[in-house]
């Protein structure tokens, strides 16, 4: 009986063993590089943001979406950020989509892809009224083919006293 | 393990064998010690006086056990050639409480399952006492926790946690937001007396959600003789500066039987081996080396009330636990350095924190007469979560509530639950039991922010299992159940959300798509499970058992209907309103032998699900800020298999080593993927010297523990591998007695070295946060 077990076992372990892992998955996440904007950078109100990136994976990339929302008391986010007064916050989301409709490439399927537009703006209004001046969020999600992700947060200052940037 | 023999002279064939069990230390009798004598398995059952006498064939060997709570398994063997008398000095084992006391009979009767099942004690948890309940068990093999920071904690058993796991207190499934990651179990550890632990599907007893095992938490026992007692003990713990004290009075009183137990516990932030951790790319400063808010405090107060007679045990417990804990304000949103700077109060918890209350009162009841018995249990719980963060939203158009603005989510869940069975044939060679259950459930949700719906959920099931003892050696189990069970859940559109993105220029459908939170939804489920076991008995040290089980789960109302952004994991989670109940085949086999030296035990399990309920990523967008692509519930093929190895060999009388080692692989068919939270390899090695001591140290047992935990580099999507560690541990317990006075100490060490290192099934784990680092404990425990 013992030995009945025991080969039982065995056979079994083997065969569990041996069946699998044959199939290669991909669990590494691509990685941002990110250039532009830098920590703490100052953008300044109806400019538009210098965005520079360097996307890679290890198999193939699929996309990448930006944010960037409110960061005003050293909190994340925080109580109605958005109608503080006479201003109003700022908060926006943008898809690669929408970069692609501006005729960028599509990164889908790219095991590196650089990242150089001026496509999103900070306006200088909403609704007629200005924009909350003050740190914001600067957030970006890449994916890769196999579903996996990274993300990447950076603060930045929307600022009328912030320099213009010199354009490359 | 002294006996003295004495001879007298007789002349028969049979032999009677006249036994006196009594205390090593005070000489006094023991009455209520299980003697137990091999081959044939005579039970007997020592009298008031110590005593008992059975009558046994002469010149062939038998073995003896002597069992008595609290005290060390006598085991011996004999070969009678005249009448003779034994005496056993039972010595208590070094945990022991002076809970000198054995019920007459087990108010419970027991599920006969071939899955292996552990035990465990209150002198395990006391040796082993750590951070919570869920914490001590992952020390038994194939046992692992998933924590969030120092003291709270759930358990997974080989791999399966959440709603795949049951956890069965006195006869209630214990019902509460299991299904959410920073989620705590919700129970007393100093409040369990005796666990058995089912490694394996157990849904032909427990229904849904019983796939990968059962967490079985039984009453005390209850003394025949009538007494009155108790103990005080105070806990200690260097790593989050822990005071706690829990005391518990007993009194039994003729057919009575009342217990009480209060628990009070307070800690500060948790210190971890760490000057900084780096998550997103930002170094975040752990000031003092410890995280900043993740102090807590619980409070728990539990009574517990039997009436036993000839034919009748009837118990009803009611519980409150409560507990409050911080979590690390970098867990909740972008972390931001101004948030972890200390605020000079190490103990006290400001925004983002959870408090937790889970209410429990329950009876369970079981007559019994000629051989039969109905067994009832009827279980209401009330169990209130609620998660406490500044008021912050990303939608200028939302305001912060009226009452409590800073109450960011919070769930109150009741279940109702009746539980039945009716067993024939107990002490036959076939036995019989038929049984059902109900459970009604309400979740009502509130706060600023949307995780979960309103739901109802109903479910029933029936069942009838049976037990054939073939032989002596081999006996058969077996069982099917059907389980029905309705959810109604309540559909929730958020106009906040809605106005939001309408403003933000999306579509109709866009703005449908994200702003409807939960699906109105009213699904039925049906399923069946079932189990089929052997039970082989070569001889009486060594057991071996096959299993194979059918189990099944409802799939719950978050992953149903929920829609958004879960505020912990950053992901935005989509629920499927097509899933079916998730159901598993798994096969189980374990081998244990016991004898003089050597206590082993293996066991090794395959499971197969055809349809696993997990987060898939789908590659697209979502638009919602703090979210990345879209999470959504799908159900794939699965497999799953491993095992355990726990073994303990006694060197001498005194000392001990043990080892225990488990192993989980588990892989999604369809993706190639492995599943998220899969432990690591796990292997615990002790040594342990136990001896009497001198003057007022009456025993003593130390240990050194080497834990060491293997790396995972088998991950999901979008997990982290996780570095393996190997860590140190020191345990010393005492029994002490100065003049009548007596006490024990229990002391640890735990991670001498303070190693840094991660749980790959921790809550922190994707902020790089390491584990605790050096604990120094200390209880002192006062039995009265």
């Amino acid at each position: 009986m013992k030995k009945v077990f025991f080969t039982t076992v065995l056979a079994i372990s083997a065969f569990v063993f041996l069946s699998c892992e044959k199939e290669s998955i991909d669990a590494e996440r691509p990685v941002i590089k990110l250039i532009a904007p830098e920590e703490e950078e100052g953008i300044k109100p109806g400019s538009d943001i210098h965005f520079d990136a360097v996307l890679t994976d290890n198999v193939a990339l699929k996309s990448y979406k930006i944010n960037i929302h409110g960061a005003f008391d050293g909190h994340s986010h925080s109580a109605a950020t958005r109608a503080a007064g006479d201003v109003v916050a700022f908060e926006k989301t943008w898809l690669e989509a929408d970069f692609i409709q501006l005729g960028d490439e599509p990164i889908a399927g790219k095991k590196e892809a650089r990242l150089h537009h001026h496509h999103m703006v900070i306006p200088a209004e909403i609704d007629g009224k200005p924009i909350r001046e003050g740190h914001y969020h600067f957030t970006i999600y890449c994916t890769d083919e196999a579903g996996n992700e990274s993300f990447i947060a950076r603060e930045i200052e929307i600022s009328s006293s912030a320099e213009e940037h010199t354009y490359h | 393990m002294t006996f003295a023999l004495s001879f007298l002279l007789s002349f028969s064939q049979t032999y009677s064998l006249k036994g006196y069990v009594c205390d090593a230390l005070s000489k006094e009798p023991l009455p209520g010690a299980i003697v137990v004598l091999g081959p044939n398995e005579i039970y007997a059952v020592s009298g008031r006086d110590g005593a008992f006498s059975v009558d046994l064939p002469g010149k062939t060997p038998h073995t003896l056990e002597v069992r008595f709570t609290g005290y060390e398994l006598l085991t011996t063997s004999i070969i009678l050639t005249s009448d003779t008398v034994l005496h056993f000095h039972l010595e208590t084992t070094s945990y022991s409480l002076n809970e000198v006391v054995v019920h007459g009979k087990n108010g419970h009767g027991r599920l006969l399952s071939a899955i292996t099942a552990k035990e465990i004690d209150r002198s395990f948890f006391m040796k082993n006492n750590s951070a919570s309940f869920s914490k001590s068990l992952s020390k038994v093999a194939g046992v692992s926790s998933m924590d969030i920071g120092a003291n709270v904690s759930k358990p997974v058993i080989r791999g399966l946690g959440f709603n795949r796991i049951a956890v069965a207190d006195k006869g209630v499934v214990q019902q509460n937001q299991q299904w959410g990651a920073d989620h705590g179990l919700d129970i007393d550890q100093y409040d369990v007396d005796k666990v058995f632990i089912h490694k394996g599907p157990m849904s032909l007893f427990y229904g849904s959600d019983a796939i990968g095992g059962v967490i079985e938490i039984l009453p005390v026992d209850v003394p025949s003789e009538n007494m009155v007692w108790g103990d005080v003990s105070l806990i200690a713990k260097s790593n989050n500066n822990l005071s706690g004290i829990t005391a518990m009075t007993s009194v039994k009183r003729g057919r009575w039987f009342l217990r009480g137990r209060l628990t009070a516990q307070r800690f500060a932030d948790y210190r971890v081996p760490a000057d900084t951790v780096t998550y997103l790319t930002w170094k975040l400063p752990l000031y003092g080396r410890r995280m900043k808010n993740t102090a807590g405090q619980e409070l728990n107060a539990a009574l517990s009330a039997n009436y036993s007679q000839e034919n009748i045990s009837s118990w009803t417990h009611i519980s409150n636990v409560f507990s409050k804990n911080g979590f690390f304000p970098g867990s909740h949103g972008i972390p931001d350095l101004k948030r972890l700077t200390p605020d000079g109060n190490s103990f006290n918890i400001g925004y983002p924190y959870s408090t937790s209350n889970h209410f429990k009162i329950s009876n369970g009841t079981e007559i019994d007469w000629d051989n039969s018995s109905l067994h009832f249990d009827i279980g209401f719980q009330q169990n209130n979560r609620a998660e406490w963060s500044k008021f912050h939203t990303h939608y200028g158009n939302q305001a912060p509530p009226q009452v409590s603005p800073d109450l960011e989510l919070s769930f109150s869940l009741q279940t109702m639950s009746v539980n039945s069975r009716l067993s024939f044939g107990k002490d036959s060679l076939w036995t019989k039991t038929a049984g059902m259950s109900v459970e009604v459930q309400r979740n009502r949700v509130g706060g600023y922010s949307f995780l979960m719906p309103d739901f109802e959920r109903y479910t029933a099931g029936a069942y009838a299992a049976t037990s054939y003892k073939v032989s002596p050696k081999l006996m058969l189990t077996g069982g099917v159940r059907f389980d029905s069970g309705k959810l109604n859940i309540r559909g929730f559109y958020d106009d906040t959300l809605a106005d939001f993105l309408q403003l933000g220029g999306y579509d109709a459908d866009d703005v449908w798509y994200y702003a409807q939170r939960a699906d109105a939804l009213r699904k039925n489920f049906h399923s069946f499970s079932g189990a089929l076991g052997a039970v082989y008995d070569p001889n009486r040290l060594s057991s071996l058992k096959i299993n194979i089980g059918r189990s099944f789960r409802f799939p719950t109302a978050n992953e149903l209907a929920s829609n958004g952004v879960h505020h912990g994991a950053f992901r935005h989670e989509k629920g499927n309103n097509s899933l079916k109940p998730e159901t598993g085949w798994q096969y189980d086999l374990g081998y244990s032998l016991k004898n003089r030296r050597l206590n082993l035990s293996i066991n090794h399990f395959a499971s197969y699900f055809p349809n696993y309920i997990y987060l898939n990523p789908t590659g697209q967008w979502s638009v919602l800020p703090h979210a990345g692509q879209i999470y959504e519930y799908t159900q794939s093929r699965v497999f799953l298999a491993g095992g355990e190895l726990e073994a303990a060999y006694r060197f001498t009388e005194n000392l001990l080593l043990s080892a225990n080692w488990e192993y989980v692989y588990n892989r999604n068919i369809d993706n190639g993927y492995p599943l998220p939270f899969s432990p690591p390899v796990d292997m615990l090695l002790a040594l342990i010297y136990s001896n009497h001591g001198k003057g007022p140290l009456i025993q003593y047992s130390a240990s050194l523990e080497n834990q060491t935990v293997f790396a995972q580099n088998r991950i999901a999507n979008n997990e982290e591998k996780t570095l393996g560690t190997s860590l140190i541990n020191l345990l010393c317990s005492m029994n002490w007695k100065v003049g009548d006075f007596r006490f024990f100490t229990d002391f640890q060490v735990q991670n001498i070295f303070d190693t840094p290192f991660y749980n790959h099934l921790s809550y922190y784990r994707k902020l790089n946060i390491p584990e605790p680092g050096r604990n120094i404990q200390f209880i002192l425990k006062i039995p009265f």
